[in-house]
């Protein structure tokens, strides 16, 4: 295993994910193995043995190549849920352990700030305490999908420029967010001078300000720079892995601080079982520019897939798929969700009406319901709009009585036109299927093509462009095979 | 109006191959090298001279493969090949030869002929170009030049992959046509621009994409036009003006008098789901075609069949090896037609060691060839034409491994034999392990379907959309 290889998997290691022979990466949660997966392909290791291997359905973890004019890359995508989730749940383990060691009698070596971080945990009220479980429950790695950020820490990475503390150029600057804290911050300052029983609203939960107050001290006391967060700025210098640079250098400062207050308390952490977030590989990534080349740019490393704004809001939930990230493939899903976004203004003007409305009602004006010119034969009926897709669809009845949709553009712009024909659905397979053929005395081979009298094989697509002179020839009008199939 | 006339159809045997994979062009600049171009920027706009320097330096094939490439009958067989040559005539003083190479699928051929039904597959083409000139003394000589070199990209035959072009100008026109979309409101509806559909399309694409310097110097070059033009005149049509540049620039399939003359004779316009044409077909347009054909190696106890599957490497994989031996194989490709060769076998390394240090090699590199072939019929230059492919080599290959610090520099040696219409093949070993070396065999008979401007994953063509996008983002903000 080459250096970097070593970086790698102590880095993963310390997010509690286990790396099996095969070099795939699973991450390890309460005992459950739950791989980690993008665009559905496996991640892996990005091992010499593995690269010489086949590479086909397979995603590696090289995220030092990510090119600086990348947006975030799939695979950073992982190391932020990764690396927040570890943040997340060691803080969430220290909970019961703090109450535990505030319960205990009091030592003489404790100095006075330790005696102000127990005392108010040593004087909580056991309902404070429960209600304060469940809040600390609400906390969650991403934003979640109704738009509820409850995140426990955001690390916002922000491009550089200028210059550094150092004088060199900055690429990216890190930072981290407390959107959890914040909001209890905010709570609170909101409800000052009622009682601690009173109960307020936080983010849709219900809990009262007395275990708000609780979870505002625990919060300073484990991680103090949630007071500070601007102190925490880590510019990024290097030409290699810029980003990726930055990120783990604010996630250090982070570990290290969760870290510190274990050592005030050791031997209860010990019992517990909680032990330090392992960063000892920090100081490796120095070594990046020297080490990166040992792997090759790999794709879904070096540059992202997808756009930036849409990947938060389409994954995640539960731990299942919380490690599987769709870089692509379904672009359209991906676009619909940013469709949601854009349209949630409007949906919130109309009283957060999702469905397609009928115009006549509450159209605000953002979508051209102008008709477009039909074809001959089809009577317009309606217009409704789609706000899901940003559609306009416009309904008529054709001849046949068949349901013809002109489907446009918010802009008024026809996309398609969809008819869908009920009635003559029959007649029409007739055609494409064997009975076209036969006209043609054409055979179908085993693989689907079909040998033509002349010697051609052709594929039954091109068959039917070649066909369509004949039929329009013996019977106009188009639904040619009534004939054959019907009587 | 020009005449067409067929005037030589040969045809040969391949032999068993490795399952090929896909691979396409990709740029993907160091850092240092985006602060020179931003900085070249700030100055008023970037020069030629750093572009191509660039441009050699960051072009490259991407490591991973992005799948297997379907073929007709599989890779592990014996394929039959066939090379039609033509003859057009526009005017007296001026005549132009086409010559299109295909392989054969679906038929038998005995000593007698090829059965009608057999499919001909066009691969690729070249023109050369005559014209009767009167040299300095006042005598009439004969100039001729290749004027052009194409590949004919093609969909997927077993119809199970999408795959899709990725020219350079197939990038650009994607970028515009999302930027399009998403300034109408409808980002959802736009999946892709049907041009690049080779589902619907047979697209020609000049031998110069083979080339991932050419590729990405093109793609840098719209990328500095967003920010000098597009300060004034909007991003968008800064992109659609640097479309319209002569390196960029693609011809329509139209254009391919073979194609042109088969499509209005046979009938059949669309391109869509496009198999080839059968020997039938090709002989009702060409009725001379058993005239001057030669089958006499369209047999396989003619030749000593290799099986290549037992003597080189698989595909597959996403190290050095495999992605340098790939790009090496396409690369050469181009260079034997810019050259004017069929086929070339050298040697080279940037290895000090081989070449006994600075003393041994001015550039760094040591291009050994043996034996080679030129395009043209009894050619006095051939020499000169080896010369011009060893200085090629060495600019837009070796560029990019040996850089100015040997510290730094990819020890690279290979062995190459490439040929425009066979296999080629590539050995390589890094610094000095002659011991471990790999070989790689490419078909090149089969680039129609395994070309670095194919992609066949919506995760290539968005990482393609998005890097456009990422990088003028980068220069303008």
């Amino acid at each position: 295993m080459n250096e970097l290889n070593k970086l790698y998997k102590a880095m993963l290691m310390s997010w509690g994910s286990v790396i099996k022979d095969d070099a795939r990466i699973v991450v390890s949660i309460n005992g459950d193995e739950i791989p980690v997966r993008i665009d559905d392909m496996d991640l892996h290791l990005p091992l010499s043995e593995v690269l010489d291997g086949n590479c086909i359905d397979k995603v590696f973890f090289h995220p030092a190549c990510e090119n600086v004019t990348s947006k975030e890359t799939e695979v950073f995508k992982v190391i932020r849920r990764l690396s927040t989730l570890k943040l997340l749940t060691t803080f969430s383990e220290y909970v019961p352990i703090m109450f535990g060691v505030a319960s205990k009698n009091t030592k003489q070596a404790w100095r006075q700030n330790i005696l102000d971080m127990l005392e108010p945990l040593k004087s909580a009220k056991r309902v404070y305490r429960d209600e304060l479980k469940k809040l600390f429950q609400q906390m969650q790695v991403e934003v979640n999908d109704n738009g509820v950020d409850n995140r426990f820490v955001h690390i916002k990475v922000t491009k550089g420029g200028g210059r550094g503390k150092t004088g060199e150029k900055v690429y990216y600057k890190a930072k981290p967010v407390f959107p959890f804290y914040n909001e209890i911050v905010k709570r609170l300052a909101r409800s000052e001078g009622q009682s601690d029983n009173q109960t307020v609203e936080l983010n849709g939960f219900s809990v009262s300000i007395g275990a708000l107050k609780l979870a505002a001290h625990l919060f300073k006391e484990i991680l103090p720079i949630v007071e500070t967060p601007d102190d925490l700025e880590v510019e990024s210098t290097s030409q290699v892995g810029a980003r990726l640079c930055a990120y783990l250098g604010c996630y250090y400062e982070l570990a290290e601080q969760l870290n510190r207050i274990q050592n005030t308390f050791r031997a209860d952490f010990d019992k517990a079982g909680v032990y330090p977030i392992d960063t000892n590989w920090y100081e490796h990534l120095d070594e990046l520019p020297e080490i990166y080349r040992q792997v090759p740019t790999l794709d879904y490393n070096s540059h992202n897939t997808q756009d930036d704004e849409v990947a938060v809001s389409t994954t995640q939930r539960n731990n299942q798929n919380l490690f599987s990230v769709s870089g692509s493939g379904n672009r359209n899903q991906n676009t619909n969700t940013n469709q949601n976004q854009g349209n949630n203004n409007q949906n919130n003007n109309q009283g957060g009406n999702r469905q397609p409305n009928v115009v006549g009602g509450n159209n605000d004006g953002s979508f051209d319901t102008t008709v477009p010119p039909m074809e001959y034969g089809d009577n317009y009926l309606k217009t409704e709009l789609d706000y899901m897709n940003g559609h306009v669809n416009h309904y008529a009845v054709n001849n046949n009585g068949n349901q013809v949709i002109y489907q446009c553009t918010r802009f008024g712009n026809l996309l398609r036109r969809i008819e869908s024909n009920m009635g003559g659905m029959n007649n029409m397979m007739g055609m494409g299927g064997m009975g076209g053929m036969n006209m043609m005395g054409g055979q179908q081979l085993a693989n689907g093509m079909i040998l033509l009298p002349n010697g051609m094989t052709v594929m039954p697509q091109q068959l039917q462009q070649m066909m369509r002179p004949t039929t329009a020839a013996s019977a106009p009008g188009g639904n040619v095979d009534y004939s054959a199939t019907t009587f | 109006m020009a005449e067409i006339t067929l005037t030589k159809a040969v045809f040969g045997m391949g032999n068993q191959n490795q399952a090929h994979v896909h691979r396409h062009n990709i740029l993907d600049m160091s850092t240092y090298n985006i602060d020179t171009v931003k900085m070249e920027q700030h100055q008023g706009g970037v020069t030629p001279n750093t572009l191509n320097a660039i441009a050699a330096q960051s072009g490259g094939l991407t490591t991973k493969p992005l799948g297997y490439v379907n073929i007709e009958d599989g890779w592990n067989i014996r394929r039959g090949l066939g090379m039609l040559n033509f003859l057009i005539t526009n005017n007296s003083v001026e005549t132009a030869e086409l010559a299109v190479l295909g392989y054969m699928t679906g038929g038998m051929a005995s000593h007698e002929g090829i059965e009608p039904q057999t499919m001909f597959v066009p691969v690729r083409c070249w023109d050369t170009r005559t014209t009767q000139k009167f040299d300095n003394m006042g005598l009439p000589m004969a100039s001729t030049v290749i004027t052009g070199s194409h590949q004919f990209l093609m969909g997927d035959p077993t119809g199970r992959d999408d795959l899709k072009s990725v020219r350079p100008i197939d990038m650009a026109q994607e970028v515009l046509g999302y930027m399009a979309s998403s300034a109408d409101g409808m980002d959802d509806g736009f999946d892709g621009i049907l041009a690049a559909d080779l589902k619907q399309n047979v697209v020609m694409s000049k031998t110069d994409n083979l080339n991932p310097t050419h590729h990405a110097r093109e793609l840098l070059k719209i990328a500095a036009a967003t920010t000098t033009e597009g300060q004034y005149t909007g991003i968008a049509n800064a992109i659609g003006d640097a479309m319209v540049g002569p390196g960029i620039g693609e011809a329509p399939l139209t254009s391919n008098d073979f194609f042109k003359t088969m499509m209005a004779r046979g009938g059949s316009f669309s391109m869509s789901n496009f198999m080839g044409w059968s020997m039938a077909e090709i002989h009702s347009v060409f009725s001379n075609l058993p005239d001057v054909m030669n089958i006499t190696l369209l047999d396989p106890n003619a030749t000593v069949g290799v099986d290549n599957t037992l003597s080189s490497h698989e595909y597959g994989g996403a190290n050095s090896y495999e992605t340098i031996a790939s790009e090496l194989a396409y690369l050469t490709v181009h260079m034997l037609i810019r050259c004017g060769l069929t086929h070339l076998v050298f040697s080279a390394t940037n290895n000090p060691h081989h070449f006994s240090g600075l003393e041994g090699s001015e550039t760094g590199v040591e291009v050994v060839t043996g034996t080679f072939g030129s395009v043209l019929d009894h050619d006095d230059h051939a020499i000169n034409r080896v010369e011009r492919f060893k200085d090629m080599l060495r600019g837009l290959f070796f560029a990019k491994y040996s850089t100015q610090f040997a510290h730094t520099s990819t020890m690279l040696s290979v062995k190459v034999s490439c040929h425009l219409f066979g296999e080629t093949d590539v050995s390589v070993f890094f610094n000095g392990e002659e011991n471990n070396e790999r070989k790689y065999v490419n078909a090149t008979y089969n680039v129609n379907r395994t070309s670095t401007n194919i992609t066949s994953s919506q995760a290539g063509l968005n990482e393609a959309q998005n890097f456009m996008q990422n990088i003028t983002d980068y220069f303008t903000k």
